[in-house]
């Protein structure tokens, strides 16, 4: 350990979020430092209404924080930065209905490359995630799987440092949620991106995470943050039934129902 | 074929006994306003296949042409414009309705005091009236465009044209092209009115001096031809519009929705 520190591709410090609404002013995150080493993959993971997806999009650069930090690669986040592609959890809206798949995977390429080469990183980004030949339908004449598939291939086909990724596979039937999370298994592996993904599903958690952070409370801090020591090479069957698998399971379930209870408690006092 | 048939009867059977009842009731009309269809006709056929079609027809088209192309040009562009700027939106909007709400035509002895009796004029005034029915529905679309649309275009910094043409336009186009319809018709209505006034060239100058000169017949063949036009071009956007929402057609009847098994 007498290298140089890892560089972070994320870090977070200090981030604070207020919201106003009508002029009742709503504190939710408060306090979160979270630093996410490249190639890792970290998962958020909280009740829903805790203020993940506002922590995604204050480092996606779509917030911004009321206070503390946001950097992105080693530079300060002031709106959406360079390297850092976002896969949204309503593929149904994220994606252009009136542009075709190829046409979708291409937009966010326009400003650096050619038609020819644009069209070959397509052709390259859909093969990954195991899509051929639907470069010119339409997304809205292939399957909910399919077109999270090509909003998941337009992000890799934009060489992104950073993958972020809001409740991907939430609005998926539980046979493809499980092949799309075996398609992130992996394409993180051979990749080196980093991702973060924001969850609230323990399970996928676990699953998809080197880390799990555990966000809770109201306003939001972070209540755990877990290595997760599981081999590589993940597996649906033998990784969810791995004692380790099951432990940290169990401890994520635990630290949210007790936030959850002492929040009931506080309410009810 | 024979469906296709039956909906081209289905659409013909009225028009066709309207011209029919027209030839007869005015087969033996002495009136001076209303001569018989057949010298209606055959005025139309001497004037406009094809004697006056490369002076007054082709006058007035190209303003027209000129006119609507180069005012929903600039209201598709300050639309997207005024569109992704809520609040100059907000501070001008009474501007725009009080606009909106004065009648172009009367602009007219402006805009020929500007411009002179020439062709500019016509086809400036002709722009600003196609300008605002496309200009509001632009607005008005590009501000409907879905938040999470526009998260995507910012997260993957696309270049404002590209956002612009590729993201907001096609967006907002279902709403555009009402705005684009109505567009086509005002013009026409100008096209003529601009005609009207000051001019000695065009379908609506045709008009008008042929009922000066008592020339009935020659005048409801100038009417006739004006149907006739503003009938093909709504054809023509009717067309337009089918070609540029085909996805939106698509996906709404979900018709070619291909059975995908799993993921």
């Amino acid at each position: 350990m007498n290298q140089s520190p890892p560089v972070s591709a994320v870090r977070i410090a200090g981030l604070q979020q207020t919201f106003v609404v009508d002029g009742v002013s709503r504190h939710v995150l408060d306090g979160i430092d979270l630093e996410i080493r490249t190639g890792e993959t970290v998962c958020v993971v909280g009740h829903s209404g805790t203020g993940k997806s506002t922590l995604l999009r204050c480092v996606a650069g779509l917030h911004r924080p009321s206070g503390g930090e946001v950097a992105v690669a080693g530079r300060a986040v002031a709106g959406p930065p360079e390297g850092l592609a976002v896969v949204f959890q309503d593929y149904g809206r994220s994606l252009m209905p009136w542009l075709r798949i190829r046409e979708n995977v291409t937009l966010p390429l326009r400003r650096t490359l050619s038609r020819q080469d644009r069209n070959a990183r397509a052709t390259e980004a859909l093969a990954a995630v195991g899509l051929e030949g639907v470069e010119r339908l339409y997304p809205w004449q292939v399957s909910g799987g399919m077109q999270q598939r090509v909003a998941i291939a337009r992000a890799l086909a934009y060489r992104p440092q950073v993958l972020l990724m809001d409740e991907p596979f939430a609005s998926v039937d539980a046979q493809t949620r499980s092949d799309l999370e075996d398609l992130v298994v992996r394409i993180a592996a051979e990749s080196g991106l980093t991702l973060m993904v924001v969850t609230h599903d323990i399970d996928e958690a676990v699953y998809l995470g080197n880390r799990v952070v555990v966000l809770a409370g109201k306003p939001a801090r972070i209540a755990a943050d877990l290595e997760v020591d599981l081999p590589s090479g993940r597996d649906q069957l033998t990784t969810k039934a791995d004692p380790e698998f099951l432990r940290l399971r169990g401890e994520v379930m635990s630290l949210i129902r007790r936030e959850t209870a002492s929040i009931a408690e506080r309410v009810s006092a | 074929m024979r469906r296709r048939l039956t909906a081209a009867a289905v659409e013909a059977w009225l028009p066709v006994a309207l011209v029919a009842t027209w030839w007869f009731a005015s087969a033996s009309s002495t009136s001076i306003y209303f001569p018989p269809l057949r010298t209606i006709l055959e005025r139309f056929q001497d004037l406009w296949l094809f004697e006056r079609v490369p002076t007054d027809v082709a006058f007035s088209l190209t303003n027209l042409g000129l006119g609507l192309g180069a005012g929903l040009v600039a209201a598709l562009a300050a639309g997207v414009v005024f569109g992704l700027t809520p609040r100059i939106h907000t501070a001008m909007t009474p501007v725009f309705e009080f606009m909106r709400a004065t009648p172009i035509v009367a602009l007219l002895p402006l805009i020929v005091a500007m411009f002179g009796l020439g062709v500019t004029s016509k086809v400036v005034i002709i722009a600003l009236g196609a300008f605002w029915p496309t200009f509001l529905n632009t607005v008005d679309g590009v501000r409907a465009v879905d938040p999470l649309v526009r998260d995507v275009a910012r997260t993957y910094r696309l270049r404002p044209v590209t956002s612009a043409t590729r993201v907001m336009l096609p967006n907002a186009a279902p709403q555009i092209m009402v705005g684009v319809r109505t567009s086509v018709s005002v013009a026409v209505v100008i096209m003529v009115g601009s005609e009207l006034f000051g001019s000695s060239e065009g379908i609506g100058y045709f008009i008008l001096q042929s009922q000066r000169s008592y020339a009935i017949a020659d005048m409801w063949a100038g009417l006739i031809l004006l149907g006739l036009l503003g009938y093909a071009l709504n054809l023509l956007s009717a067309g337009v519009e089918r070609l540029v929402l085909s996805w939106h057609e698509g996906r709404r009847t979900g018709s070619t929705t291909v059975a995908a098994a799993g993921a």
